[in-house]
């Protein structure tokens, strides 16, 4: 008899959840008309996280409905990537993680989604990467090639699979130098080694070497991008040198489902160009010293393409035989 | 501005009602969550960053580092009272906690408990404020040959735990370093044993696993008996017993607390390992090893005052040069970050009111966990009470919630069922899943130490044996390996000498 | 009686690891070499003790009992014939409810497992005169871990197959 009652019970309930479910599709045409998500596919406390809350207050602001923040980690994103390759297009899921990590994970590993199809809505910050030795040794990054290229030095490899990765790889290529890569799962390790003298120098994000830096432990000696990095203005770039180094930067921002309509995307994009603006949210990226720079759609789209040729080029340098 | 001045003006910003709010909700917010099995304060952190990041920096800070500091006492009272540890480093807690409880003398454990929350927590907090700079420098000096060296020794003083039934414990252990392979190879980039299931990607996911094996298990158990905990295990008073009971063992404590803390300061190894190697020196060293895992007060001393001042010891690399003692520390770093109190030896000079205002805070949260526990202990000892048909759903949906909120993923819960199935037969085998928890712990440790260690030595194994560090560790391994072999050894030794001498005497 | 059931489910499991390790060796084999070195040596070293530990069985069956009480599992007394019974069927119940549940949990999302888990387990576990008391502590606490789960943390309860 229980059985039947529960059996009924769940019917009933089924019916219920199935009448409320389709209520929100009526409402359709205006958009955004409920709470946005944006998914990050890192833990919590992580870059990838802090951006996206730091961001969420004053995208809330302009696009007039509350914005949460979910994480869905594991697999260096690919879950996240996975599940959002079939998430409904409706503009209420976002997702937020570091370009290019998810083309690199697509050349690593058979993947249920495709970096191409994700609709590019918006992007804000870029993170180069950095060239840090132990501060009791080599003083300019002369001295450092030329030791590199007499010897073969133990580099840091600030997790596989990562933006950081495949940058290090492409530079330490194109400067001529083999390097011995001792694996570590992030930064923090690596730069621990590193300051710690076990390493002979090491390749990071540029802000995550920033405390021993400061503590002087470390020592700066090339940062791989275009024009110096203000957060870090006596640190040349490889262009002043003399070298041509393909910078890679990891760039964060969102991006919605494949086939997400366009005049979804213009609003989103018009939301975020003026929450990037935000004097509160400048002073955020302060703080975490972000390199804001705006960057809509389109212009993304470029940029994907031209990260997928080039990860092309190095991916058999991504797998260790 | 001196350092006393600091102080001075730190103790009074503290007072201040705000930043004591922030202090007593943090306190319980933190021993809430510890006690839910599976949400620990990583989770507890992650899930209440969206509420404080409108607070003023120090109110933040204070309230974040209360949760993480209150987070393992709350894991103990769950480890005494249900057999389950409420995160991985209550794990050495339920040894000897839960087999006191059943003896009628689960007051007494809770007292333990708090009172080690008490007085590790504020020798963590002392050392952490008076010398975190130097900590950190001698952290730096382990490199991956050290940290190959100190998880083998962590392994081998383990050893000591399955001394009861030592050829299963190794099975258990073996089992633990086998799944502990599974997933993304650091050193190699390879997957291995993954069978293209992404949940398992990144290894076997710890507190899922922790999950699975010790709260799905004893909810099994618990249904299978079909009784409520209390006719399983009384609760008597006995609350200032334990307070004073504590106190009388001075040598434990501080063995206890060097180690929490040793254990805390290194990047890298968490607080899974600070309890149960403080429990398995416990057991070498005194005299009747044989109490312990049956109900020794000694044994939960031991652990909650080790994990106790592990947690002010993961913070000192992590305040002193940036770099994340442990998963709950990262994201205390980054709140941190949030909050532009950037860490590394400049935030003692430009964010210095914050950051002592935090250290005293911590301090007092010691004070404040003893009383909150000692008065609210009794009543979570009412759980004890509750009808079976309540209490093990409420085992299963507490814990297996905590599984699933970490990654939003039904797959986590599904690797918590397997792990439970797997935690019962052992059960049934006569395992403790005690060594196997530890295997999947330290299983990395080793190996991608090992690794990265060969390659920095090219290949040669001098590396292992080069540095002052290493080789104090491998004098301390050799002595672990051999140590249950000295007694013996000596004891036989003593009997010829009198022997010997007792016939010269008769002749 | 006891002891024989319990030397089954452990030369069973002891079995089971035989296979296990062993087969995690062989898979292993075609893994870079840096990536086999550690699961190689562990399911060896893994083989080895359940190897020893299966023979030391075999040689002293005495000492089993011994070692059990070590692990400090007080359910080991011998019971009768009728209570063993009841509680194997206490255990499969157990299961068959968390199963259900979790499948419930996959379609609906979790808050379903929770209140299947707590329901079923007053209908199979409990007293029918308790039957009120315990719906009312299941639909009670399903709000509660909605509102604290899914207001307060902004966990997603109700994400599942269905919907």
């Amino acid at each position: 008899m229980f059985k039947r009652l529960t059996k009924r019970f769940f019917s009933v309930f089924i019916a219920g959840m199935m009448f409320l479910s389709l209520c929100p599709l009526a409402a359709g045409a205006d958009f955004p008309k409920k709470p946005i998500k944006i998914v990050v596919c890192a833990g919590a406390g992580g870059g990838e996280d802090t951006e996206a809350r730091g961001i969420a207050p004053y995208l809330e602001k302009y696009a007039g409905v509350s914005v949460l923040v979910e994480n869905q980690p594991g697999a260096g994103g690919k879950i996240a990537f996975e599940k959002f390759q079939k998430t409904d297009p409706d503009g209420y899921t976002l997702l937020t993680y570091t370009f290019p990590k998810s083309i690199i994970i697509e050349y690593m590993d058979k993947t249920n989604y495709r970096t191409k199809d994700f609709t590019p809505v918006f992007f804000w910050s870029r993170a180069n990467q950095l060239l840090v030795v132990h501060a009791d040794n080599w003083k300019t990054f002369d001295e450092f090639l030329k030791a590199a290229k007499a010897k073969t030095l133990a580099g840091g490899l600030s997790g596989r699979g990562s933006t950081t990765h495949l940058a290090g790889l492409v530079a330490m290529d194109e400067l001529g130098v083999k390097v011995n890569w001792v694996p570590y799962e992030g930064s923090a390790g690596s730069n621990a080694a590193l300051a710690g003298k076990h390493l002979d120098f090491n390749i990071c994000l540029a802000t995550s070497a920033v405390p021993l830096i400061q503590a002087g432990k470390l020592r700066p000696l090339l940062m791989f991008s275009d024009k110096r990095d203000p957060y870090f203005p006596d640190v040349p770039v490889p262009k002043e040198l003399g070298f041509d180094v393909t910078p890679m930067p990891g760039i964060r921002g969102a991006e919605g489902p494949p086939n997400t309509p366009a005049p979804i995307v213009k609003i989103l994009e018009e939301a975020f160009s003026k929450a990037v603006q935000e004097p509160g949210f400048i002073e955020f990226s302060k703080k975490r010293k972000m390199l804001l720079h705006p960057m809509k759609g389109e212009e993304f789209r470029q940029n994907v393409d031209s990260t997928y040729r080039h990860v092309e080029k190095f991916q058999a340098m991504l797998k260790e035989k | 501005m001196n350092l006393s001045e600091l102080i001075i003006q730190a103790v009074g910003s503290v007072f201040q009602w705000q930043n004591l709010a922030a202090l007593v909700a943090g306190t319980i917010y933190g021993i809430i969550i510890g006690v839910l099995p599976g949400l620990g304060p990583s989770a507890g952190m992650a899930l209440a960053l969206p509420l404080v990041l409108k607070w003023p920096p120090a109110t933040a800070l204070i309230f974040m580092g209360s949760l993480y500091k209150c987070s393992n006492y709350g894991g103990s009272i769950t480890a005494i009272l249900v057999n389950t540890p409420g995160d991985s480093s209550n794990a050495a807690t339920i040894l000897d906690g839960y087999p006191m409880c059943e003896k009628g003398k689960g007051g007494v454990a809770l007292a333990l408990s708090a009172t080690a929350a008490m007085v590790g927590g504020t020798i963590g907090m002392f050392c952490l404020v008076l010398s975190a700079p130097l900590l950190a420098e001698l952290a730096l000096k382990f490199g991956p040959a050290e940290y190959f060296l100190t998880a083998l020794l962590a392994l081998s003083i383990i050893a000591a735990v399955v001394q009861g039934a030592t050829l299963k414990g190794l099975v258990a252990a073996a089992l633990g370093l086998m799944l502990s392979t599974v997933g993304f190879d650091v050193i190699t980039g390879h997957l291995r044993y993954t069978f293209g299931w992404a949940p398992i990607e990144d290894g076997i996911p710890l507190i899922q696993a922790l999950v699975g094996l010790f709260a799905v298990t004893q909810a099994l158990v618990l249904a299978e008996s079909g009784e409520s905990i209390s006719q399983v295990c009384k609760l008597a008073g006995g609350f200032w017993e334990g307070v004073t009971r504590y106190f009388k063992h001075p040598y434990t404590v501080i063995r206890s607390a060097a180690i929490g803390l040793i254990v805390g300061i290194l990047p890298a190894v968490g607080q899974s390992s600070a309890g149960l190697l403080a429990w398995a020196e416990a057991k070498r060293e005194s005299k009747h090893p044989e109490t312990f895992g049956r109900g020794d007060p000694e044994g939960v001393i031991a652990s909650e005052t080790s994990t106790n001042a592990c947690m002010p010891g993961d913070l000192v690399c992590t305040i002193a040069l940036g770099i994340p003692g442990s998963v709950g520390a990262a994201i205390f770093l980054g709140v941190m970050i949030i909050f532009g109190v950037v860490p590394g030896p400049l935030v003692f000079n430009e964010k210095a009111d914050i950051i002592y205002s935090l250290f005293i805070a911590l301090i007092l949260t010691s004070f404040v966990l003893f009383l909150v526990g000692m008065t609210f202990a009794r009543h979570f000892a009412a759980v004890t009470l509750l009808p079976n048909e309540i209490i093990v759903p409420l085992i299963l949906v507490v814990s297996l919630l905590g599984s699933f909120a970490i990654r939003n993923l039904m797959a986590d819960v599904i690797i918590s069922l397997v792990f439970g199935i797997l935690g019962y037969i052992m059960l049934k085998g006569g395992f403790t899943p005690v060594p196997l928890l530890l295997g999947l712990v330290l299983g990395e440790m080793v190996e991608s130490n090992y690794h990265r260690a060969l390659m920095i030595g090219g290949g040669s194994y001098s590396i292992f044996f080069s540095s002052t560090v290493s080789k104090i560790l491998i004098f301390f391994i050799i002595l672990s390996f051999t140590g249950p072999y000295w007694g013996p050894v000596w004891k036989r030794l003593i009997q010829q000498i009198q022997h010997m001498k007792g016939g010269r005497k008769n002749v | 009686m006891m002891k024989e059931r319990l030397t089954l489910i452990e030369f069973w499991f002891k079995l089971i690891l035989l296979a296990l390790f062993g087969l995690l060796f062989l898979l292993s084999t075609s893994y870079p070499l840096k990536a086999k070195q550690f699961p190689q040596l562990i399911a060896l070293f893994g083989l080895m003790t359940v190897v020893i530990s299966l023979v030391v069985d075999f040689i002293r069956k005495a000492p089993l009992a011994q070692e059990i009480t070590d692990v400090g599992d007080t359910e080991l007394k011998t019971l009768g014939k009728e209570a063993k019974g009841m509680r194997w069927r206490r255990f499969y119940h157990a299961w068959a409810i968390i199963l259900v549940s979790t499948a419930a949990g996959f379609l609906g999302g979790f808050l379903f497992t929770t209140f299947f888990l707590f329901i079923s387990f007053s209908l199979f576990f409990g007293e029918r005169k308790n039957l009120f008391k315990n719906t009312l502590v299941t639909v009670s606490l399903t709000i509660i871990v909605y509102f604290t789960f899914q207001w307060i943390f902004k966990i997603p309860l109700l994400q599942g197959a269905l919907w």
